[in-house]
């Protein structure tokens, strides 16, 4: 009976709202614990499917994002447990301490960094942005940009890793600004 | 080691580090809280950049038709193959204030996007882009409307829709009766019905099909035709051709019928070592092994090691008529088994898709198979090979060779069977297929497309 009670207003129109709102958090919250992109795919969509059906536990909206880093830090852990038996990954107290630390970034910090990073990259010329996104999209993408330019793919891997510093500091210096 | 903290970094999130870099990495951020808040900056940013590539990339992949030039290429429309459902939604309002409908079913296995939809929420006006699959979608209308990818859409609000291509049908209660449906070629109004619609992306004419009720359709040339139960039009640019009408040309005198069959619990896996049988295998898997004899604890050159596997799947085709199947297609879905090591297998492995015998040998159970009482893969034939990545264990196959039509053509027993066998030898790691108790993706089909004369 206390699930009735404690039953949110909130409707299902709302999840979906929220959910697109703050599913970059929780997927830099999942990337903080977890090795790959895989595996952060596997555990938001499993963590969303939960936070759906336990809608109802949600008081309001502003809990939302501590409510879903609390679902993704269990499907973290449960990621992780298995994953243990295969391979090398960060130990328990590792990531129980970035939890903790991931758990305090509140989405203002989250939406700073993104309209920052979104203004640094907006000072790249088109080729110079196209690179910097390449590593999160097909595996080749690389070396693809490389043929079509002329180019070597390790050059452009070292050009990749200047563009990662500069938009690094961009970041840092747009965020002191603010 | 002499790396930096931020080579360190870079390497881990790029997926470079060794074992040691991450234990490296870990000791000191063990010891260093400005580095771990280093550390989850990076992930924010790694975040936040590939929602952004995929962003980019998916609006980059779409065609740029202009609103007056819709594809349309409307084909008839069996039933759809229910492989794993993945919609991406390309531009939705952050303000999700207005929703014009509800998602009724659209399997979660294999989102690709930052922006996934989840089978039961309710979505408003937007672009949608169905990559493969079958997604239903629910009008607050009442209007439902069952979507197969490829297929691109814009939902304007429950009562229109602007297909751009894919394929589709319709159902249009009394409710949602007016409900339109934009093409390029023209609009389809709905009087009440069931219809069925395909757009070819780039496709240059439409085929439109009504299973009952009534339909209205609007040439863009200004022309209106009305069509009822079991009618079908051609459209183009030009002009607009119905069954009915005494100058239909060549394309309606063939008809085309789409069959999906699915195995019906007709599948197994089977295991070297019987012992295994029990531990090993799951019914939620076709899992399939080949591993390599110099490389196993066990293992015996020229044999099958203890751990190696096979999967089996049969169709019931005895209702159908094989002389009319003109094409056939089997889809399977590779899935992760969550068993061995994807690191240590080859970048790719190939498969065989093998035909069993037309005989008593292929009347094996479907549980408790063991693989001596198995059919022989040198007993079978094989019709189709393909590659699936250790780096994209989610994918699908799909596989339609003159082989693998000639197999179906020649059935006598009503029933076909196939083996799925990996030719490529590995290690350790066990690939999987979806069977049809699979919690995600569907299991396989083999969908025929059926020819007949009018």
């Amino acid at each position: 009976m206390l699930d009735d009670q404690d039953k949110s207003t909130l409707t299902e129109a709302d999840f979906m709202r929220l959910l697109l709102q703050h599913e970059n958090a929780l997927r830099a919250f999942a990337r903080s614990l977890l090795p790959d992109w895989d595996a952060v795919d596997d555990v938001i969509q499993d963590a969303s499917v939960i936070m759906w059906q336990k809608l109802g536990q949600l008081e309001d909206e502003d809990g939302f994002l501590p409510w879903g880093k609390v679902i993704v830090r269990f499907h973290c852990y449960r990621y992780l447990e298995q994953k243990k038996r295969k391979g090398a990954v960060f130990s328990n107290e590792l990531v129980a301490i970035l939890a903790d630390e991931a758990e305090q970034i509140n989405e203002a910090e989250h939406s700073n960094r993104r309209q920052a990073l979104e203004s640094c990259l907006g000072k790249l010329s088109s080729p110079e942005r196209e690179l910097v996104l390449a590593p999160y999209l097909h595996h080749g993408r690389i070396k693809e940009l490389a043929e079509r330019g002329g180019t070597s793919a390790n050059a452009l891997y070292k050009k990749l890793g200047r563009l990662r510093d500069a938009l690094r500091n961009c970041v840092r210096e747009r965020l002191a600004q603010s | 080691m002499n790396k930096t903290n931020q080579e360190l970094l870079d390497g881990y999130f790029q997926g470079r580090a060794s074992d040691e870099e991450v234990a490296e990495l870990e000791q000191r951020m063990l010891d260093d809280a400005d580095l771990r808040q280093q550390y989850l900056q990076e992930a924010m940013c790694e975040t936040d950049l590939r929602s952004l590539a995929l962003r980019e990339e998916n609006v980059v992949s779409m065609p740029q038709v202009p609103r007056k030039k819709r594809s349309a290429l409307i084909l008839l429309m069996g039933a759809a193959a229910a492989v794993i459902a993945v919609m991406t939604i390309i531009s939705l309002n952050d303000s999700r204030a207005e929703t014009v409908g509800r998602i009724l079913s659209s399997e979660l296995a294999g989102w690709q996007s930052d922006q996934p939809t989840i089978a039961g929420a309710e979505f408003g006006p937007g672009t949608y882009l169905l990559q493969r699959g079958v997604a239903t979608l629910g009008f607050h209308s009442g209007a439902e409307m069952v979507l197969e990818g490829p297929a691109r859409i814009e939902v304007v609000s429950e009562m229109q829709v602007i297909f751009d291509y894919g394929n589709a049908s319709f159902h249009v209660p009394e409710s949602a009766v007016g409900f339109q449906v934009d093409t390029r070629y023209g609009n389809i109004v709905d009087h009440g019905t069931r219809f069925s619609l395909s757009l070819g992306e780039g496709g240059d004419e439409a085929r439109l099909a009504v299973n009952e009720g009534e339909v209205a359709i609007h040439h863009s040339g200004g022309e209106v035709k009305h069509l009822f139960t079991n009618e079908t039009a051609l459209i183009d640019g030009k002009q607009l051709r119905s069954s009915e009408d005494p100058t239909a040309e060549g394309g309606l005198e063939t008809r085309e019928a789409i069959v999906a069959l699915g195995t019906g619990g007709r599948e197994t896996s089977i295991i070297y070592y019987d012992q295994y049988r029990k531990n090993r295998l799951s019914p939620e898997f076709l899992m399939v092994k080949h591993q390599d004899p110099n490389r196993a604890k066990h293992g015996d050159p020229g044999q099958p090691t203890p751990v190696d596997r096979r999967a089996l799947i049969a169709f019931d085709v005895s209702g159908i008529d094989l002389e009319k199947i003109a094409e056939a297609r089997l889809i399977l879905n590779a899935v992760p088994t969550g068993l061995g090591m994807v690191t240590v297998m080859p970048k790719v492995s190939e498969f065989g898709l093998y035909g069993l015998p037309d005989d008593e040998r292929e009347q094996w159970p479907n549980s408790g198979l063991r693989w001596v009482n198995a059919p022989k893969l040198e007993d079978s034939t094989r019709l189709a090979t393909f590659p699936v990545s250790r780096a994209e264990q989610r994918a699908v196959v799909i596989l339609d060779t003159p082989e693998l039509l000639a197999f179906l053509k020649a059935d006598q027993s009503g029933e076909v069977g196939f083996m799925i066998h990996c030719v490529t030898p590995g290690a350790t790691l066990v690939h999987g297929f979806a069977s049809s108790q699979h919690r995600e993706a569907a299991g396989p089909v083999l969908e025929l497309v059926m020819r007949e004369r009018n």
